[in-house]
């Protein structure tokens, strides 16, 4: 890959993957840093990655540096704890958006990365598998009981409003 | 016969539809002008039609479509709606369970409810939301700086060509000035055998003036830091033009002329085919013009030339000098490598 196309990745990808990273990570900093540590691997790089293939390669750094994360904060403990708590505690939110929100950040770590990516990128299972390191079965099941929370989360605030 | 109302209206009916003989026609014809009331045959009775047979009742909304289950969602646990919907939102239905599908969707409420709901689920980028500092991501190409790389080759081949190679300061190869006076040089010809001595004009400066050698005086270095002048000027007066050099065998002795000005980096003379060595050149040049001292030491020349190298490249060279009591360290930088020499003190 060359500078301009690696300068060309930044045009195309830098914002779609800094969303994705957001909606992930919901904390503007720690989206910025996964994404300027993303191209500055790709960097490194430069020689070994091709450019067509450098779109998949940002997101598995990303998603790979959201795991890595999620493994070391035990993120995935405080997030079971936060299940525990009612919904109803929590103010409800009447924009269909901000309901959404709200239930994406209940998801589990990995049903949130294999939602955004397929949602947000219209990625394959095939091209999720290979990025998160999951069967593409296991993608399909992960995509399936998170849009199955996120609808009855959905479902359960309209009724509440 | 009895024209009663419903008589009339039975014929009637019997001659659109073309029951009716001709006799009989003509006898309602006749009846039916006698008395307008009961109408005419001529009226349009053809949107009296009732359906026309192409016209077909969309059966299948009566018939009853049971929910399935998708089955690309078999070994997953659920709901039948929910497998639907989801294997719907995620195209993973099969042409028949797409066609099963619509038909279902069609009647059945709580599927077409599910699927709103489902609907929303899927997750929609905020195209507002952007990288807030790109800019930095940014990479400049960058430019292999061969100039740089050749002018430190040069130097530091130089340097190392000096540093090893340069003139022993044995007395007996000491610097011998000639103290001879010619009236001019000699001109043979056979260019290859002349000799060459250090010429120094005296007094008139016009060309072929004879040249007079002299002893070099001692004298002190007027550049500071001992450093070589950055120009060199050479008046056509100061060398005897058009000399060849005769091969010089044994050693070499400082301070023989040649003539520099004809090429400084290769040979003397063309015809001469002699190529004049880098340590021959500065030789020859003279070390009092070199380096302001007629009998620099061999530390004042390495500092002198790794000066003038740094001045003139702009490359980071310098050369030092140690001594202590047993050993002398001579130390090379050129950049960040450093060459370190040390030797046993004689």
């Amino acid at each position: 890959m060359t500078v301009s196309e690696y300068n060309q990745s930044v045009k195309d990808f830098a914002d779609r993957l800094y969303r994705f990273a957001l909606k992930n990570l919901g904390d503007q900093d720690l989206a910025k840093d996964f994404v300027q540590d993303a191209y500055e691997k790709l960097w490194m790089r430069i020689d070994q990655v091709d450019y067509s293939k450098v779109k998949s390669y940002l997101f598995r750094t990303v998603v790979n540096a959201q795991i890595d994360r999620a493994r070391r904060a035990k993120l995935q403990q405080n997030h079971l704890a936060s299940l525990d708590k009612n919904p109803t505690q929590d103010q409800i939110p009447f924009d269909v958006q901000e309901k959404i929100d709200q239930g994406v950040k209940r998801l589990t770590e990995i049903q949130r990365t294999v939602l955004t990516l397929r949602d947000y990128e219209g990625y394959s299972y095939q091209e999720i598998a290979e990025m998160s390191g999951l069967s593409e079965d296991q993608v399909k099941v992960y995509i399936f009981r998170a849009r199955k929370f996120l609808k009855a989360f959905i479902g359960q605030m309209e009724v509440l409003i | 016969m009895n024209w009663t109302k419903e008589y009339i209206e039975a014929r009637m009916l019997d001659a659109i539809e073309g029951n009716l003989s001709s006799d009989d026609l003509q006898k309602l014809r006749d009846y039916l002008i006698e008395f307008p009331e009961f109408g005419s045959l001529e009226d349009d009775f053809s949107t009296l039609k009732v359906d026309s047979p192409e016209d077909v009742f969309p059966k299948e909304l009566l018939l009853k479509k049971i929910p399935f289950s998708p089955k690309a969602y078999d070994a997953v646990e659920g709901e039948t709606i929910e497998k639907m919907v989801i294997a719907k939102i995620e195209g993973l239905l099969d042409e028949q369970e797409e066609k099963d599908f619509d038909q279902t969707f069609k009647i059945e409420f709580v599927l077409q409810k599910e699927w709103e709901l489902m609907n929303q689920t899927i997750l929609i980028p905020d195209e507002k939301v952007s990288f807030p500092n790109s800019a930095s991501l940014f990479k400049e190409p960058s430019i292999i700086p061969w100039r740089n790389y050749l002018t430190y080759a040069a130097a530091a081949s130089i340097l190392f060509f000096l540093y090893v190679a340069w003139p022993n300061q044995d007395p007996i190869v000491q610097v011998k000035r000639n103290t001879k006076i010619e009236t001019k040089p000699k001109q043979t010809k056979n260019k290859a055998n002349q000799r060459i001595e250090t010429p120094v004009w005296s007094g008139n400066t016009s060309s072929h003036q004879p040249m007079i050698n002299k002893q070099v005086e001692p004298i002190k270095n007027e550049v500071p830091n001992c450093i070589i002048p950055d120009t060199y000027t050479e008046t056509k007066n100061d060398f005897a033009l058009n000399l060849t050099v005769e091969p010089q065998t044994g050693p070499v002795i400082e301070g023989s002329s040649i003539n520099p000005v004809s090429n400084q980096s290769g040979s003397i003379n063309a015809s001469s085919k002699e190529v004049m060595g880098l340590k021959e050149f500065v030789m020859q040049k003279g070390n009092e013009k070199i380096f302001g001292l007629s009998n620099p030491t061999t530390s004042e020349k390495y500092t002198s030339i790794a000066n003038y190298l740094a001045k003139t490249t702009n490359v980071p060279i310098a050369y030092r000098q140690e001594v202590s009591d047993e050993t002398e360290t001579t130390f090379f930088k050129l950049g960040f490598i450093t060459i370190e020499r040390k030797r046993a003190k004689k």
